[in-house]
């Protein structure tokens, strides 16, 4: 999969907007990325490291996704360093562009979770804009972790 | 617009930085 992916368009345009990145053949390391490779204990490949431009880890997963799903995934770690920057309108954004392109990509429970969770915020911690996003990630992804997670909302008084 | 790789951490370390864009390492083994 990787070889369909990777040369994408859409998912080349994507990467050149928003990620700076670098390739590590861990069969036969570039000399300068030793201690890169070392650092980051991948036991798997391929194996997908995002951090932040300060070096702060946002997300890693392992594994190909076909390009919408994989894009999906990729955006979930911008919302967040949005959301980590107070940047919480483009945070929603983010999110809710992940629910709405790829409602059924493995990301997007994740993603509607996380939702609620910026708009609680935005909404000066209004409890019922969680609450309503939360009970969605249940209605809509039943068998997902993150209905689980959002299944602790019933126990939040109004 | 073509994905931006690098060779060098160093030089996609301040891309980032400059551009504002998260880093993204893809850890890769043949076959």
């Amino acid at each position: 999969m990787a070889s369909a992916t990777l040369p994408d368009p859409e998912v080349n345009e994507f990467l050149a907007k928003h990620y700076r990145g670098v390739q590590f053949d861990l069969a036969n390391p570039h000399p300068e990325f030793k201690d890169a490779t070392r650092n980051a204990k991948v036991i798997w490949a391929p194996t997908f490291l995002i951090e932040d431009n300060r070096g702060r880890e946002l997300r890693r997963f392992t594994g190909w996704l076909p390009p919408q799903e994989w894009i999906a995934e990729l955006r979930i770690p911008i919302a967040l360093d949005h959301l980590h920057h107070q940047r919480l309108d483009k945070s929603a954004a983010m999110f809710a562009r992940v629910v709405g392109d790829t409602p059924d990509s493995p990301a997007a429970p994740e993603a509607l979770h996380w939702l609620g969770i910026v708009e609680f915020l935005e909404g000066k911690r209004d409890v019922g804009k969680l609450r309503a996003r939360w009970n969605e990630v249940r209605e809509q992804y039943p068998e997902s972790r993150f209905a689980r997670h959002s299944s602790v909302i019933d126990d939040v008084s109004a | 617009m073509t994905t931006v790789w690098f060779d060098s951490l160093e030089v996609a370390h301040a891309a980032s930085e400059r551009d504002g864009t998260l880093r993204l390492s893809y850890f890769h083994a043949p076959g």
